[in-house]
């Protein structure tokens, strides 16, 4: 017995995909400007190594949100 | 826990400023506060700050040259003395005084001599080593008056082309190029000039940056053929003056190096005193110092003031009042269970004084995430070793052990809830010897595991509420304190809607909940302001932030499936071992520092937003070194 997959179940596959991958680029390209900008500031002053992190840290929520969304669509199907 | 602070006012006679400085500087639990100014005015004391006399001035400026000469004189040491000497510092500050310019002048002159036969060493170990290479085309060549030499290395035959061609270029054609290649296929070379063109290929040379390997002076007439022997000969002297010259080093270091290092600290410690003393306040007969210090140190500051100035120098204790909480210096102190945390929160700006230390929560809450991510008994016993190694190494940091004690607890609570999770690399424990899990099983159960993470973040952020309320309540902020008492029945009446759409006992009393919402909503716009409602949300949005435990957790057990399958799939039991310790290696190394980021980013964040207020001022008694 074949096992195919319907249109329906790709189109929920490939929504899945985008709500993770769109927020993930998100994620890395904000990223990418707070750690860039944190390393030239840690290079001055590393008393604010703390402060950085947190800067860099807090995008992830948009992939953090990204995934559960992901995970909603896949387990709702 | 940020340690209970005292406000104190020592006084005394003025002729004893000095020595109560020296007492407080000897107990290293005071901090002088600096900014008295205010202090004075509402005592209404006719009082200016300490001037320093001629005396004091001279007197500085005499520790400051002696510091000079000293910093002057270890320079020439780069090692530090590992023991200390004996000495009574003040009562043979004289005698060092009057030695430690002959003293000065011996090291600067053995240190400079040293560095001399160093280059000289240098020089002639490079042109031994050119001679012995360039072996085949200088033997029994004659060293010309009329000429000059050049002997370099160049990386490959290509930069060499390239050097001949510019080299003939400069000089019309007129020198003499040789070249073979060396053990390191680097490329030899020797070129020779007419001495009035030697100036040009110099030039050049310095120009494209090549590094000519000079002739030691006396040997550039001689064949090249008797100039090795003689580097020789002076290689080997010039080793032997260089032991001697050490030698006299050492026995200089080990006599006194420990002497001036002592005499450093003893000015130190002075020049700290006399700072200090700039924060005084004095009248025609007596002197007032302000400071903090520690409660539980106060009796033993008043005992030992007691016994030294029997009772002409006293200490008054102040109370704290509302004006005075942005000045209060700040100390922390944890059980011995929760100090290692303080590495986490040192890299965070100070907690005020009257706020709450971060550590306890980081110790209790930091574990207990980490162990939710990792949640395998595998990977839980590797770390637990490799902490218990490194807790155990000597002579390590304080961080790296710190590092440590704290792996060796979250190693625990990633062993806990890998049997919770029923994981022993992965699937393995299950194939091996049929583990199962008493919980879930994570990587297929995706829901009841985002419900576990975002119970632990309702519990955490709701914490972190409680938290906010009780420094509000202590601050006498009233309407912060009720907007954040309200936010925390907010969230607990969202968690409980949520609730009763997944599970029937909770959805009678939905309707209720409804009501309750609409009756808080006004009162938070009251007592927050307009944004209340945006607030609201944030902590909402703080709480499914807490889904990362799921998704970091699911990522190590993917990562574990896909090794232990990709080890099965390979068909041999070698390749598959070597399969099995790199993937799983990988994902140890993900599994340690993504949970420590993730776990610090959820209290940095989400949970220090609710309770924390920054703009404390670190504590720094006179005489510590903290």
């Amino acid at each position: 017995m074949e096992d195919v997959m319907t249109m329906e179940q790709v189109l929920i596959a490939f929504a899945a995909a985008l709500a993770l991958g769109l927020s993930a680029l998100a994620t890395a390209w904000a990223q990418s400007k707070i750690g860039a900008a944190g390393a030239g500031t840690l290079a001055e002053k590393p008393e604010l190594t703390g402060t950085i992190i947190i800067l860099v840290a807090i995008p992830e929520t948009m992939v953090i949100l990204g995934f559960v969304i992901a995970s909603m669509i896949l387990l709702m199907e | 826990m940020i340690v209970p602070m005292s406000k104190v006012t020592i006084m005394g006679p003025k002729e004893m400023l000095m020595d109560t400085l020296e007492c407080i500087h000897r107990l290293g639990v005071m901090q002088i506060n600096e900014d008295i100014h205010s202090e004075i005015q509402e005592h209404d004391i006719p009082s200016h700050p300490v001037l320093p006399g001629r005396k004091s001035l001279a007197l500085h400026r005499y520790y400051l040259n002696l510091q000079k000469k000293i910093d002057q004189l270890l320079s020439c040491f780069p090692e530090k003395a590992k023991k200390r000497s004996n000495l009574h510092v003040q009562a043979t500050l004289t005698s060092i005084t009057g030695i430690i310019s002959s003293h000065l002048h011996f090291c600067k002159t053995k240190t400079a001599e040293k560095d001399h036969i160093v280059s000289k060493i240098d020089l002639l170990q490079r042109y031994d080593e050119f001679l012995d290479d360039a072996g085949s085309f200088l033997e029994g060549e004659q060293v010309h008056e009329d000429l000059d030499y050049f002997g370099f290395k160049l990386q490959d035959q290509d930069d060499f082309e390239q050097l001949r061609q510019q080299v003939e270029d400069v000089t019309s054609g007129y020198v003499v190029l040789e070249h073979l290649a060396d053990e390191d296929d680097k490329i030899l070379v020797l070129v020779v000039v007419e001495k009035k063109l030697s100036q040009k290929v110099q030039k050049f040379l310095d120009t494209a940056g090549i590094a000519v390997i000079e002739s030691p002076l006396g040997y550039n007439k001689l064949p090249f053929s008797e100039q090795q022997p003689l580097i020789r000969k002076q290689y080997i002297r010039a080793k032997e003056d260089l032991a001697l010259l050490e030698q006299d080093l050492h026995i200089f270091s080990q006599k006194w190096l420990p002497i001036y290092q002592d005499v450093k600290g003893w000015l130190k410690k002075q020049f700290a005193v006399i700072k200090a003393s700039a924060a005084v306040y004095e009248t025609e007969m007596c002197f007032f110092i302000y400071g903090w210090l520690p409660s539980d140190d106060l009796p033993q500051l008043i005992q030992t003031l007691e016994q030294s100035f029997v009772e002409k120098v006293l200490v008054e204790e102040h109370e704290i009042v509302e004006k005075d909480l942005g000045n209060v210096p700040t100390a922390l102190h944890n059980p011995s269970y929760f100090q290692p945390f303080e590495l986490f929160t040192r890299l965070l700006p100070i907690p005020s004084y009257g706020s709450v230390d971060l550590t306890p929560f980081i110790g209790i809450f930091f574990p207990v995430f980490f162990g939710m991510m990792l949640g395998d008994i595998g990977y839980g016993l590797i770390l637990l070793v490799l902490a218990l190694f490194l807790v155990r190494l000597k002579n390590i940091g304080s961080n790296i052990r710190d590092a440590g004690k704290i792996l060796l607890i979250s190693s625990v609570y990633t062993i806990f809830f890998g049997g919770l999770y029923g994981e022993f690399f992965g699937t393995a424990g299950h194939a091996w010897f049929g583990l199962q899990p008493l919980l879930f099983d994570r990587h297929k159960s995706l829901v009841p595991m985002l419900g576990f993470a975002l119970a632990a973040g309702v519990v955490h952020v709701t914490l972190g509420l409680v938290l906010g309320t009780i420094v509000d309540i202590r601050k006498q902020r009233k309407k912060e304190a009720i907007f954040k008492a309200l936010s925390i029945v907010f969230v607990l009446i969202v968690c409980s809607l949520i609730l009763s759409i997944f599970s029937a006992p909770f959805s009678e009393i939905r309707r209720p909940l409804l009501i309750t919402v609409a009756i808080i909503v006004p009162v938070l716009i009251f007592t927050g302001g307009v944004l209340a409602p945006l607030e609201l949300l944030k902590s909402i949005g703080n709480i499914i932030s807490y889904a990362r435990i799921m998704a970091v957790g699911l990522t190590s057990v993917l990562l574990a499936y896909v090794a232990n399958y990709m080890a099965g799939m390979s068909g041999s039991v070698w390749a598959g071992i070597v399969v099995v310790l790199v993937l799983h290696s990988f994902n140890l190394l993900l599994g340690v520092f993504a949970p420590t980021i993730h776990s610090l980013r959820l209290h940095y964040v989400e949970f220090l937003s609710k309770f924390s207020e920054p703009g404390g001022h670190e504590f720094k008694p006179l005489g510590s070194n903290r």
